[in-house]
């Protein structure tokens, strides 16, 4: 009893250490793997950023990941069970989460793909797609990663807009 | 689609913002050349995803943005003469 509380305790007290630390892609980085947060390379975690507070190591990050300041990932489910033995969120590398996104458990954001803003992600999101809105859906196909040095008219440049059933864009 | 003029894809992409275009108080025909239209906050990413598949779909193109300079992609001006050029070349193809 004493070890899981003991972890309990450790793991929320990283990460209210970890919502407004300085070091977007260093200590704040840090802190979240102290917690148990499987995190790649070169990362970025937005100010006030809330992953996973019970379970952290059902969250994978990958390399090159951008989280959104406010952006919110839940990996497990009230009522349902948890399976300690694999990742129930896995954000792939150079996924960019836009800021006040909340992210639900048992998705997994395709490399490069991007979150809008204040987007809900109940459902996985497929490689170098962008979803949008609540719950969020495909809109375009992104050419390219959207990366901390990518200028964003670059980005716009490639993107292709998603028609058909369930996309959001209308023309 | 040939005979698709510059104007016409202006007539167009003002149609497209011109409910945002009434919230910032402009007239269509007070909109410049050089008008940003995220800058100016009369769109934003997703209404360019918008403004692209109107234009795709109006001229019956697949518009290519690489040629055009990243920073212009969003400037009627510019944007609209894209378009122009792209259907004219579209139409050379048959």
């Amino acid at each position: 009893m004493r070890d899981p509380l003991i972890r309990g305790i450790r793991n929320r007290v990283l990460q209210v250490l970890a919502l407004y630390a300085p070091g977007a892609d260093g200590l704040r980085v840090r802190l979240h793997r102290w917690r148990g947060v499987e995190i790649g390379d070169r990362v970025f975690i937005g100010t006030d950023a809330l992953i996973e507070t019970a379970y952290p190591h059902l969250v994978r990050i990958g390399n090159g990941v951008d989280l959104g300041m406010r952006t919110t990932i839940i990996a497990h489910q009230q009522g349902e069970a948890i399976d300690e033995t694999r990742p129930s969120v896995r954000i792939e590398n150079d996924a960019f989460i836009g800021p006040g996104s909340l992210v639900l458990p048992n998705v997994t954001i395709g490399a490069g793909a991007v979150v809008n803003a204040g987007s809900v992600v109940t459902r996985s999101v497929p490689p170098l797609t962008m979803v949008q809105g609540s719950p969020a859906r495909p809109v375009a196909r992104c050419g390219i990663p959207l990366g901390r040095s990518t200028p964003l008219r670059e980005f716009y440049k490639r993107l292709k807009p998603i028609r058909g059933e369930g996309a959001c864009v209308q023309s | 689609m040939s005979g698709v003029s510059a104007e016409a894809v202006r007539e167009l992409v003002l149609r497209v913002v011109g409910g945002q275009l009434e919230t910032l108080g402009l007239r269509r025909d007070q909109v410049p050349d050089d008008f940003d239209l995220i800058a100016s906050g009369a769109t934003d990413s997703l209404g360019l995803l918008e403004l692209i598949a109107a234009i795709e779909d109006n001229f019956g193109i697949e518009l290519d943005l690489e040629t055009l300079d990243a920073e212009l992609i969003t400037v009627v001006g510019p944007l609209c003469r894209h378009v122009e050029k792209s259907c004219v070349a579209a139409a050379a193809q048959g």
